[in-house]
């Protein structure tokens, strides 16, 4: 008997000793494979819903107008050339020519218009509608030139149509498949998908008769999900992985050393913060606010918690995001955080509550922990739980008389780059819950006026001052604790060309070879 | 047997409602709000309102409840919040790998858990016993996320013999695979060794000893015969939650079972999607629970069914 | 019966068993003097000394806090154990009052309770403590609520098949000959007589929790930090596996020692106490 099961033993082991034998076959240099964390649902570029989704249908569509990177400045895309009306109300757009989707439709005026009547319809929104929702209708001139006429003057214009909202998809596509769109799209993009197994993998291919300047050069991407960051890391190292995204810093680190590896990394424009109930005592008093500013050490978060992957924030705007202006900066004081306190007459020992999410944003729940204890350092009983994400919106999005939170940690990105999008959606009182995601209950008459000023600005360096002020007032009355800026990281292997790292949290294939 | 069969599958009908019952009322209960969730990060009101409406959640939690059932009837598990893809075709694309996973794993599990059973049934109290049932415990005593992981590590990155990635290709399966299949490998072997202990000590195992029958034989033929039965129905419970999707190898192995399927269903409140995948691991559980009872009266003819 | 004497006896002749016992005690022993071997808090952080390798001030490292792994894993052993055995013994009981009075009573409530069971046995188990845990919010707490509900089906069944033979004996005729009241029978009779099966299945299932323990964490629905819960060490220094083992490799070590000790000492008891398995 023994003797049988050891047998059958060697022979499994054998087994598996032969099997990478048999299957080592190398992969031919044309088609990469790309890991990332979480997998896309829905490629109807109108539908996104979230970064993994974005992320491959930049593959597949362009927009009227694009973004390099990392510097994030506006480029032409499937619009040549555009003018603005002097009233800044009437934007024309001329069309590139000879542009034809996946599925051999031609590109025009039609089919823009198409686009952005789905995007427009009120009676069946699409997720995107609200980025265009500034938008009063769009016309055809002629069948390369199409006008969009605002419902006032708008200084973002550009910025939202770079938005991954603004993708322009086949509209024969959009007629032919319907609310199945999500798993057929076609765009005029350098790639166009060829299988998606759900769950398992999505495999686009390159678009031959694709009409910009950069030709594709990888036949085939094949992207894969995986979401444990210890097994992305793993197919890196063990070089099924040609890139993978959101690898933490620690690994990075690591994996710097690697020689058949490399690390892409970029700031992003996305703010880490410790949002205040600014309703709810003792934040209700803005030197509270001001010494939980002061008592905690940002760099030192920065160079622990993150290992020295992001970069320090000041304001509710990143320094990548267009409209961030330069200025105060809280600096590690906690002795000032103290004599503030006593100020407001805050008792040392008064009980907080901070709350965090877990997974959401790299290091979240390490990073609140160190501010709770920061907090606890200059005298607060701080409460520290952690939730669930589905939880943790839902509570944190009530009327401020069903409110429960008081401080916790979000991380913000304006998805079109421009100030404008986060601070009206998050810091107006026009944009209090239900109805906007004021979550901090924060109202201030200057910043409210300030921002729709500066949104109805069409003069760039106007906006500029504008923004200017809205960010002086906002560091002063500290609705938020000001923590970190958000990098992106990517690991690759080292003969993989042409990636490219976005500080919108991207991590596009589209121009990569192997070297 | 076979009105007995009959049966047993009526009687799974009020299990597998109930299970949507329950099922749906805790994701009504759950905190977090799908149209929220679903309208993406900073989406206006309407959108969210629109999307409220659309996916019926605007309705008394009876009358959708109703819908969903009376879809159900009509072999119809609804839309995907997510992807708006049928929630069939979600699990249609995934199923295949879960149960491809759970066999591979079982028949680990059956291997190693018989054949140490009986090595230590046989040779109760000494080295031998005590090596192979704690090579048997092996998966009930490691966090399975962590030996995962670990097996990762060695066969994989550090000995280059398996990959990480599932491809589709037969040697993707080894890993998870294995460490799915040790822990069930310890209910197995402690099962086998405890019956094979009772069978061993009978009167006829020790007549047929006595009778100079080899001890092979003796231990194959008679012990594990009539053990059998009960290794089966643990074989049989086991395969049943196997069926139902491995989360955590799931995830570590990055496996596109419906484990993963469902916790993603549960984090983004995907509602059908929970509800369709707890339906199917639920009646995989009883209708393999239903075939081990069948077996059990084929493997011990004492047994009859009324 | 045996005295216990003879019972102990026969015990300190099972290795496993006694080894299994032994890691147990040790195990709580450690837990309960863990303020006199650390000098340190296990909350206590400090970013500058962050994942510091394994040294004098520091025999087991720290982690990415800045915290002493040693303290950690020293005073988790108290919270993970405490955790278990809430949930086993809220819903051990639960179970075995269920199980009690279906197997002895039987009749509509026996019917009812087992399709109940029935019910909650057809949930993949996992997911039953997620969907809990999602409800009530993450935290230890509803960790021991998920353990609980989690014993529940397991207890009443064994439980019930248990007192289905056990009803049947002599002595329960005998007790009710002698004018005892049914309920009287079921507690003072019936109950003591399945000592033997619930220790043996509470053991294991102190160790099942532990790992179930582990396995929420690692969903990020198990104990939170800062608590020094193992499974929720061991889960959250998965992302230093590679560049610090030491933050993981001690709590993992911890859980496995500890649920093979329980394992050892189920499995050991289940020999002593099953008459059929007397060598």
């Amino acid at each position: 008997m023994k003797q049988h099961i050891g047998k059958l033993l060697c022979v499994i082991l054998l087994l598996c000793l032969m099997l990478p034998a048999a299957f080592g076959e190398t992969a031919a240099k044309d088609s990469m494979v790309f890991v990332v964390g979480a997998e896309p649902q829905s490629l109807d570029v109108h539908n996104t819903r979230a970064n993994s989704d974005e992320m491959v249908a930049w593959h597949i569509y362009e927009s009227l107008v694009t973004r390099n990177n990392p510097e994030l400045e506006v480029r032409p895309g499937l619009a040549e050339s555009w003018t603005v009306s002097k009233d800044g109300l009437v934007w024309t757009f001329k069309l590139r020519k000879g542009v034809k989707f996946h599925d051999g439709t031609p590109f025009n005026a039609q089919a823009v218009k198409y686009n952005f009547d789905r995007l427009l319809d009120s009676k069946n929104p699409t997720i995107k509608s609200g980025v265009f929702n500034f938008i009063k209708q769009v016309e055809v001139v002629d069948d390369y030139t199409v006008k969009l006429i605002n419902k006032f003057p708008f200084g973002a214009v550009l910025a939202h149509l770079a938005h991954p909202g603004g993708g322009i998809a086949s509209p024969a596509a959009l007629e032919k498949y319907g609310s199945r769109i999500g798993d057929n799209p076609v765009g005029t993009g350098p790639y166009r998908l060829k299988t998606w197994v759900p769950g398992d993998r999505i495999v686009l291919e390159r678009y031959d008769g694709y009409s910009g300047t950069s030709k594709p050069k990888m036949r085939e991407i094949v992207f894969k999900v995986a979401r444990e960051e210890a097994t992305r890391v793993m197919m890196l190292e063990t070089g099924e992985a040609d890139v993978a995204t959101n690898i933490p810093p620690d690994e990075a680190e690591r994996l710097k050393s690697n020689p058949n590896l490399q690390v892409l990394r970029c700031p992003t424009n996305r703010v880490i913060y410790i949002g205040m109930n600014n309703l709810s005592a003792p934040f209700d008093n803005v030197k509270v606010r001001q010494a939980v500013n002061y008592a905690v050490d940002k760099e030192a978060i920065l160079e622990h918690v993150l290992n020295g992957y992001g970069g320090i924030c000041d304001s509710p705007v990143a320094p990548l995001t267009w409209g961030y202006v330069d200025g105060k900066r809280y600096e590690y004081n906690p002795e000032k955080a103290k004599q503030l306190l006593k100020e407001a007459g805050v008792a040392p020992g008064t009980r907080i509550k901070l709350w965090a999410p877990q997974g959401r944003y790299l290091k979240d729940a390490e990073t609140a922990q160190a501010v709770a204890g920061y907090l606890s350092a200059v005298g607060f009983n701080v409460d520290f739980q952690i939730m669930e994400w589905g939880a943790y919106t839902s509570k944190t999005t009530v009327v401020p008389e069903k409110a429960e939170h008081q401080l916790f940690l979000m991380g913000g990105s304006p998805s079109t780059a421009d100030a404008d999008w986060l601070l009206r959606a998050v810091l107006t009182t026009d944009s209090l819950p239900p109805v906007g995601y004021n979550s901090y209950y924060y109202s201030n008459k200057v910043v409210d006026e300030l921002v729709v000023k500066a949104q109805r600005t069409v003069d760039p360096e106007e906006r500029l001052a504008l923004y200017g002020k809205i960010q002086e007032e906002l560091r002063e009355d500290a609705p938020w604790l000001f923590l970190t800026i958000m990098e992106n990281v990517a690991v690759a292997k080292k003969d993989l060309g042409g990636l490219i790292i976005s500080p919108l949290e991207y991590v596009f294939a589209y121009d990569a070879y192997f070297k | 047997m076979g009105a007995y069969a009959l049966k047993r599958i009526l009687q799974l009908i009020p299990v597998l409602l109930a299970v949507t019952i329950v099922v749906f009322t805790v994701m009504k209960v759950i905190p977090g709000d799908p149209a929220r969730m679903l309208a993406g990060e900073l989406a206006p009101l309407e959108q969210v309102e629109a999307i409220r409406k659309e996916l019926f959640l605007d309705k008394p939690i009876i009358v959708q409840y109703w819908h969903y059932l009376s879809g159900l009837l009509r072999g119809d598990l609804g839309y995907s919040y997510r992807s708006k893809r049928p929630v069939s075709e979600e699990i249609a694309a995934r199923y295949p790998n879960t149960v491809k996973l759970a066999l591979v794993s079982i028949c680990i599990a059956i291997v190693l858990g018989i054949g140490t059973g009986i090595l230590s049934a046989t040779k109760q109290g000494s080295w031998f016993d005590t090596v192979s049932r704690l090579v048997s415990m092996l998966g009930v005593t490691v966090p399975t996320f962590w030996l995962g992981l670990m097996l990762m590590l060695i066969f994989a990155v550090r000995l280059g013999l398996l990959p990480t990635m599932y491809t589709g290709s037969p040697k993707d399966i080894i890993l998870p695979a294995f460490t799915l299949g040790l822990n069930s490998t310890t209910f197995i072997a402690r099962m086998t060794r405890s019956c094979m202990l009772e069978v061993l000590r009978q009167d006829y195992v020790r007549t047929a000893r006595a009778k100079g029958i080899s001890e092979r034989i003796v231990v194959l033929k008679h012990a594990l015969r009539n053990a059998l039965p009960n290794v089966v129905t643990v074989v049989g419970l086991q395969m049943g939650s196997l069926l139902g999707g491995a989360i955590i190898v799931e995830s570590v192995f990055a496996w596109p079972g419906i484990g993963l399927m469902m916790v993603e269903a549960v984090a983004f409140r995907d509602h059908p999607v929970v509800c369709g995948t707890v339906l199917v691991a639920a009646s995989a559980l009883v209708i393999v629970n239903l075939i081990v009872d069948l077996l059990y009266a084929v493997l011990d003819p004492r047994i009859s069914y009324r | 019966m045996e005295s216990f004497f003879g019972f102990c006896r026969r015990l300190s002749r099972n290795r496993l068993a006694v080894t299994g016992a032994l890691i147990v005690a040790i195990v709580i022993v450690l837990a309960a003097v863990a303020p006199w071997i650390s000098r340190y808090q296990p909350e206590a952080m400090s970013l500058a000394s962050r994942l510091k390798p394994p040294c004098a001030d520091h025999p087991f490292g720290t982690d990415e806090m800045g915290r002493d792994v040693l303290t950690r894993v020293l005073y988790g052993a108290r919270i993970s154990l405490s955790m278990a055995l809430g949930g086993v013994i809220i819903g051990g009981t639960i179970g075995t009052v269920v199980g009690l009075v279906a197997g002895y009573g039987g009749g509509r409530f026996d019917s009812i309770t087992m399709r109940i069971m029935d019910v909650a046995l057809a949930f993949p188990s996992i997911l039953q403590s997620i969907l809990i845990i999602t409800v009530l919010g993450p935290g230890l707490q509803s960790v021991v609520v998920a353990i609980a509900i989690f014993c529940i089906p397991v207890y009443s069944r064994t439980v019930r098949g248990a007192v289905l033979s056990l009803k049947e004996m002599e002595y329960v005729e005998a007790a009710r000959a002698i004018g005892r009241t049914e309920t009287g029978i079921m507690f003072r009779h019936v109950l003591p007589n399945t000592l033997p099966v619930l220790i043996v299945q509470t053991s294991l299932m102190l160790a099942s929790a532990m790992l179930v323990a582990s396995s929420l964490s690692f969903i990020g629905l198990g104990a939170q930090p800062p608590t020094p819960e193992w499974g929720a060490m061991l889960a959250s220094s998965r992302a230093y596996l590679r560049t610090a083992p030491w933050v993981s490799v001690f709590p993992g070590l911890a859980i496995t020692i500890s649920v093979l000790g329980l394992n050892l000492l189920g499995d050991g008891l289940r020999d002593l106490l099953d008459p059929r398995l007397k060598q």
